[in-house]
């Protein structure tokens, strides 16, 4: 959907943080967890002490703690696992798990995962605190150079083909002209960027154990995983120097000869103020709440509300703002910005676009609408004031503006001007009133929008994230401004996928040969894009099943909704497949989540990047590539060249 | 002198470059004379096939043996991309995906059917959906441009072009944006309809400029205001507005804005037209060289529609000269191709889109020389739009029912006359005359196919019989399968000054009509050249009468005519219908009464008293109501229960 900014999963919040550290306490603890286990056979293997890493006795004491406990807190969960597998292969219901079981099951993964964490981090921390940033810089300016040497900044001529030419191939409708060329310098430069920086960190160490350089580096006071950061440090110091550049370059492509249209709707940087979203019936003045309707749209990211139809109960999209900045407040007017999706029934007139009805009111309103409604007529037939004023001075007055009957269009963004009156009314302490509103029970809603379709047999769809307030000031006139910087902080999520891609791609080549890294990183970068129907095969929500059951269907040329016969063949079908969606499920944990970063749509789309989305951004690539670092530093251990001098 | 060795080195060297370059000039001119003429034979260059387009072909051959990989991957996204409404995204995507294979015609065409039909109907605004129909149609047209010689790209550029600007339910305003992208953008500059009052310091209308502008473009301007209810010259100036930024025929004005921008490239511009041909299919079929000044003002989608459909005739082969509906065997594999649709029913198209242009101009109200008197309707002098010129006419440079359904007809005409559908009075009487001692031989009626399918099949005796049946089956066919009678008889009575002055007259009738001026209304159909003009035609022309569609329209004039009458005149009516009643009744119940038609039912006394409404209701017959000279109806009951059921339908809830 253009003009409006997508977001089918919701942006990360601070209150998200627990949760997420939670999450990855699970999951790298289970990695590290297969770690140490990998770790304990192998030192049965070669009759080696578990602790033979190190000399310190409080060390081996918290690493042989750390290896107890999780192999104690697993074992415990694998117990408590047991009543649940015999129950699904009785097929039989039996009685629910008793609220301790439960709470045992979702916390041992954790508590599991800590431990084994700490027996992995453990040597990886000694390590780490013998790392000296000297040494570090020094490599890393040397891997710099050297990427400098071979040239590889040549590949980048290919971004001045695009800006010399791609104008002549690409004829956009006038007001998609920023958001198309955007998308164009993003994926150019992502493609540039992410294949050269790629390229370059598989080969690096590599070769240097190919042309045994490497033995000169280490047999100076180097410690080997000195080398994979020095490496990663190197080339990300390049590919962001580059970056920065190829920005610059790419804004001035973009912001050359604007149509206005265009401007109109992307050249921003807009601050929005999202509320949250329900769908309601009025009945007998009051607000019920109700589902959405689906028009039967494939994709169901919007649902919609039709148009009055008496007796039915009119439907209205609420959206609850639960804080509002001060700021706005100081304005004449603020500006509430919305599109919305367009589904008709019926023709409709000619040249006449559908009307929707924009009801706002703050929670001190509180129902007063014939007090309103007659204060206005007679404001109105006074004839003093202006409409505009009447409807700030009430607004002020009341904590009620209505916009009646405005016509709307899909694929464009709309604007409503509402009066700031409002926000202050809304902002106004009350104390009676907010006791009034919370003896009788109900929430403070500082300001709700509500909005019905006018039309009859016509359908409106509405998402969370299709009405917003501006909560900068569109009036400046900096927008390209903004803009401007909003495309710099876009790339930030290019940048975080070059960390990324450099990232896996060194870890990958302290093991494996500069190809196999590259294919690999590539592969695991790519795959990330992918994640949400890897996550559907994994857990067998893709139509028509598997990778096997899929291939039998194809031989068989039966339909995907029919069931299959059961015959041999289906079960061994089925059976692979369940097989194959376990190491799926496995596999997925080491997916990056890509489009988490990707963030050149906000920029399209003309939507300001918040500090809290780069520190989001950050979080999670450290958060993916700590585990990677830590692999990488077992690895390059293990390499017979690696030796600490 | 050098030693023998470096001698046999130097003999060695020399007969390795006499080789070579044997073998290159042997090379060069078998690659000349050989390879490249028969390469050219078989259309298998590159430059035969289509239009060059390097950047495809740079893309292609980078891509080495990942096309396919690459294809289905651009396909997804592009999937993806409009399940998601991306629409920006789609289009780079559908571009992309045809450019790795512009010799696979599907791929143009369900793309470019997918951004016309599909994406265009997604977007609200007309505006919007317009753009993404031309999308489509121009992506269509570059595929045409890279496969030559493919009928059925051709056809689905008339088609497109047809269908969606014409045919859907937003016509009006598409067809009205349509007329917008043939006009010159700065002459419908909103900006030079609005001039500055000095009086009153505020914007007016420029009304010399305005009326300049409903001059040159009168067929645009009257469906604005018919149709799309700008009743106020403002109106049509914020349409102008409004949709100033349409997919044009032009480049964009200069910054001076003073002289008229060149035309785009032609593959660039909107409406896309065909090239230029040395022997065209029909000379007067509109080429991208033809010059837009001379039609812009009564261009529409069937006409472009018309010239692609033309186009689109030459990559077939020939008629059968002998067998109707069939065609001649291919000659020429790299010219000619046989279409996907039955190869009758596509040659039909180009006479069919000019039926369809004459029938929109008589829609919208453009008959004859006499044009549209712009402010005919208006009454007071606030509401014209030109007070100081009252009566003034526009658009009147044709005669639009003659000229077009003339054309018509003759492209009907040709049509029938090439595919065999039209067969001379004495060729006819000949082969009736064969089949039927044929038939009567060899025991077969008249719509059988025989034993033989082949004429080398049939016995020597029975040969001239077999193939005289044998075209009289096929010819019965097919004219059926087309439709071909009704066509041809109604373009060439449509054709007719006589025709085109009675529908004039309906048309009049029915906006005064809707502007209840009921009185006016009826007037204009009893005037003699409507409802008894009409009657005189549907008498001379017996396969004209006798065609469904045309008894259809004759009851629907018919029944508005009624209403009128019973509207006007009804009070009269039903005092006159219970007198005379009542006297009937009486005569009759002495005498029984004479057959033949009767205007005025048998009703008896007690249905006078008890229900006076009734009396009304049966009592009006109309004109059509009874039978022609021939004594066949001039409406079947049939026909006329179709008509009614039709009417019940669409008549709105409640009414």
């Amino acid at each position: 959907m253009f003009a409006a900014l997508t977001l089918e999963r919701d942006p990360l919040k601070f209150e998200d943080l627990p949760a997420m550290f939670l999450f990855w306490v699970q999951d790298a603890g289970g990695f590290a967890a297969a770690g140490l286990a990998v770790y304990m056979l192998y030192a049965l293997a070669v009759r080696r002490r578990l602790t033979a890493w190190t000399d310190s006795g409080l060390y081996r004491s918290i690493f042989l703690f750390a290896l107890l406990g999780a192999a104690a807190s697993y074992a415990l969960l694998g117990v408590l696992q047991v009543p649940d597998l015999l129950r699904s292969l009785s097929s039989s219901a039996g009685a629910p798990p008793s609220p301790w079981r439960v709470a045992l099951q979702q916390a041992l993964p954790t508590v599991g995962g800590a431990f084994a964490l700490l027996g992995v981090g453990l040597p990886f921390l000694d390590g780490v605190r013998r790392l000296r940033w000297r040494r570090i810089w020094a490599l890393a300016r040397l891997s710099f150079k050297e990427a400098i040497r071979r040239r590889v900044l040549w590949a980048f001529a290919a971004l001045l083909v695009v800006f010399l030419f791609a104008g002549w191939f690409i004829d956009t409708k006038p007001e998609h002209q920023v958001r198309t060329y955007v998308s164009l310098v993003s994926l150019t430069m992502a493609i540039l960027l992410l294949t050269v920086a790629a390229f370059l960190a598989s080969f690096s160490i590599p070769t240097d154990i190919r042309s045994q350089t490497i033995h000169t580096v280490l047999t100076k006071p180097v410690e080997p995983f000195e080398v994979v950061v020095g490496r990663f440090l190197g080339y990300t110091m390049l590919m962001t120097l580059i970056l920065v550049v190829a920005s610059g370059l790419s804004l001035l492509y973009v912001l050359r000869g604007i149509d206005p249209d265009a401007a109109e709707e992307s050249l921003k940087a807009r601050v929005p103020l999202y509320g949250e979203l329900f769908f309601a019936r009025e009945e007998g003045g009051r607000l019920i709440r109700d589902q959405g309707e689906s028009v039967g749209r494939e994709w169901e990211y919007r649902s919609y509300i039709p148009g009055p139809s008496p007796p039915s109960p009119t439907k209205y999209a609420v959206w609850d703002f639960f804080s509002l900045p001060s700021r706005l407040a100081d304005r004449d007017t603020v500006r509430c910005e919305y599109t919305f999706d367009i589904f008709r029934t019926t023709k409709g007139r000619d040249d006449t676009p559908v009307a929707c009805t924009f009801l706002f009111e703050t929670w001190r309103f509180r129902g007063r609408q014939a007090e309103y409604n007659n204060e206005r007529n007679r404001l109105r037939q006074e004839g003093k004031l202006s409409i505009r004023d009447i409807d700030a001075q009430l607004a002020e007055k009341y904590g009620y503006y209505e916009a009646a009957s405005v016509p709307i269009a899909d694929y464009h963004t709309l604007h409503v001007d509402i009066p700031a009156s409002l926000i202050r009314n809304a902002l106004e302490p009350d104390p009676a009133a907010r006791q009034e509103l919370e003896s009788a029970g109900q929430p403070i809603v500082p300001l709700r929008v509500r909005v019905r379709c006018e039309d009859r047999t016509q359908y409106v769809g509405m998402a969370k994230y299709d009405l917003y307030l501006r909560a900068d000031d569109h009036t400046t006139g900096a927008d390209k401004l903004w803009f401007s910087w909003n495309f710099f902080k876009g790339a930030v999520g290019l940048w975080c996928w070059l960390c990324l891609v450099i990232g896996l791609a060194v870890a990958l080549s302290t093991y494996l040969s500069g190809v196999i890294s590259f294919l690999c990183a590539g592969f695991l970068f790519l795959a990330g894009f992918f994640q949400d129907f890897i996550q559907k095969l994994a857990m067998g929500m893709t139509v028509g099943g598997g990778p096997m059951e899929s291939m039998l269907r194809l031989l068989r040329g039966t339909n995907l909704v029919v069931p299959l016969e059961d015959t041999a063949a289906t079960r061994v079908a089925l059976g692979s497949d369940n097989v194959s969606r376990l190491v799926l499920r496995c596999f997925l944990y080491v997916l990056p989540d890509v489009d988490r970063f990707a963030l050149s749509d906000y920029v399209a789309e003309g939507f300001s990047i918040s500090v809290v989305q780069l520190f989001f951004n950050l979080l999670l690539l450290i958060g993916y590539l700590l585990p990677w670092a830590v692999l990488a530093y077992y690895l390059m251990r293990s390499r017979e060249i690696a030796g600490p001098t | 002198m050098a030693n023998p060795l470096q001698q046999k080195s130097v003999q060695r060297k020399l007969v390795y470059i006499v080789l070579i370059l044997v073998l290159f000039t042997t090379a060069s001119v078998f690659r000349r004379y050989g390879v490249e003429a028969y390469a050219q034979e078989l259309s298998l260059r590159e430059q035969d096939r289509a239009d060059v387009d390097l950047t495809g072909s740079a893309i292609r051959l980078s891509l080495t043996g990942s096309r396919g990989f690459a294809m289905c991957v651009l396909w997804y996204w592009a999937n993806q991309a409009q399940m998601k409404n991306q629409w920006n995204e789609l289009e780079l995507l559908v571009r992309s995906v045809t450019k790795l294979q512009p010799h696979f015609i599907t791929p143009w065409l369900f793309q470019s059917w997918n951004l016309s039909y599909n994406v265009s109907v997604e977007s609200d605004r007309e505006h919007d959906q317009y753009f993404y129909i031309t999308r489509g149609i121009e992506l269509l047209y570059e595929g045409e441009r890279q496969n030559k010689n493919h009928p059925d790209l051709r056809f689905a550029m008339g088609h497109y072009t047809m269908n969606k600007v014409c045919q859907g339910d937003k016509k009006n305003v598409l067809m009205s944006l349509f007329n917008m992208s043939c006009i010159d953008p700065l002459e419908r500059d909103p900006e030079r309809f609005r001039k500055l009052d000095e009086r009153t310091g505020r914007t007016v209308l420029n009304e010399q400029a305005f009326f300049d502008f409903c001059s040159k473009h009168p067929q645009l301007v009257r469906r604005l205001r018919d149709k799309l209810r700008c009743s106020r010259p403002e109106k049509v100036v914020d349409f102008l507005e409004r949709n100033k930024k349409v997919p044009t025929y032009y480049e964009d004005p200069r910054p001076d804005r003073e002289q008229t921008p060149p035309k785009k490239d032609p593959g660039q511009r909107f409406p896309c037209l065909p090239p230029p041909r040395d022997n065209p299919f029909d000379p007067d079929a509109l080429t991208h060289a033809s010059r837009m000044a001379d039609y812009v003002d009564y261009i529409d989608g069937y006409l472009v529609a018309h010239a692609w459909f033309a186009y689109a005739q030459e990559a077939l082969p020939r008629p059968d000269p002998v067998m109707p509906g069939r065609s001649q065997p291919i000659t020429d594999r790299t010219r000619q191709r046989i279409p996907k649709m039955t190869t009758l029913i596509f040659r039909m198209f180009p006479a069919r889109a000019l039926s369809y242009v004459a029938e929109r101009l008589e829609q919208e109200g453009w008959f004859d020389d006499r044009g549209w008197t712009i402010d005919e309707r208006e009454a007071s002098r606030s509401q014209k739009w030109f007070p100081d010129r009252d009566g003034v006419e526009v658009g009147g440079r044709l005669k639009w029912g003659v000229e077009f359904w003339g054309r018509a007809h003759k492209a009907w005409q040709r049509y029938g006359e090439d595919n065999r559908l039209l067969l001379p009075e004495t060729e006819r009487f000949d082969l009736e005359r064969k089949a039927r001692e044929f038939r009567s031989s060899q025991g077969v009626t008249e719509n059988d196919r025989t034993r033989w399918s082949r004429e080398e099949e049939v016995p020597e005796p029975l040969r001239e019989g077999w193939l005289a049946h044998m075209i009289l089956v096929e010819l019965n066919y097919y004219t059926h399968l087309t439709n071909f009678r009704h066509f041809y008889f109604t373009s060439m009575v449509e054709a007719k000054p006589e025709t085109v002055q009675a529908r004039k007259r309906f048309f009049e009738a029915e906006q005064l009509r809707l502007q209840a001026r009921r009185a006016e209304a009826l007037e204009k159909y009893e005037a003699p050249d409507a409802l008894p003009m009409w009657k005189e035609l549907l008498e001379t022309h017996p396969d004209f009468q006798k065609d469904d569609m045309v008894q259809e329209e004759t009851y629907e004039i018919q029944q508005k005519y009624l209403d009128l009458v019973r509207a006007v005149r009804g009070p009269d009516l039903k005092r006159d219908l219970t007198v005379q009643s009542g006297v009937t009744w009486m005569a009759q119940a002495a005498a029984p009464p004479a057959a033949g038609p009767r205007w005025l039912p048998m009703l008896t006394p007690a249905t006078l008293l008890t229900q006076p409404a009734a009396v009304l209701e049966l009592g009006l017959v109309g004109p059509f109501d009874g039978n022609t000279k021939r004594g066949d109806p001039f409406i079947r009951p049939e026909v006329r229960e179709v008509a009614r059921t039709r009417a019940a339908a669409n008549r709105p809830p409640g009414r």
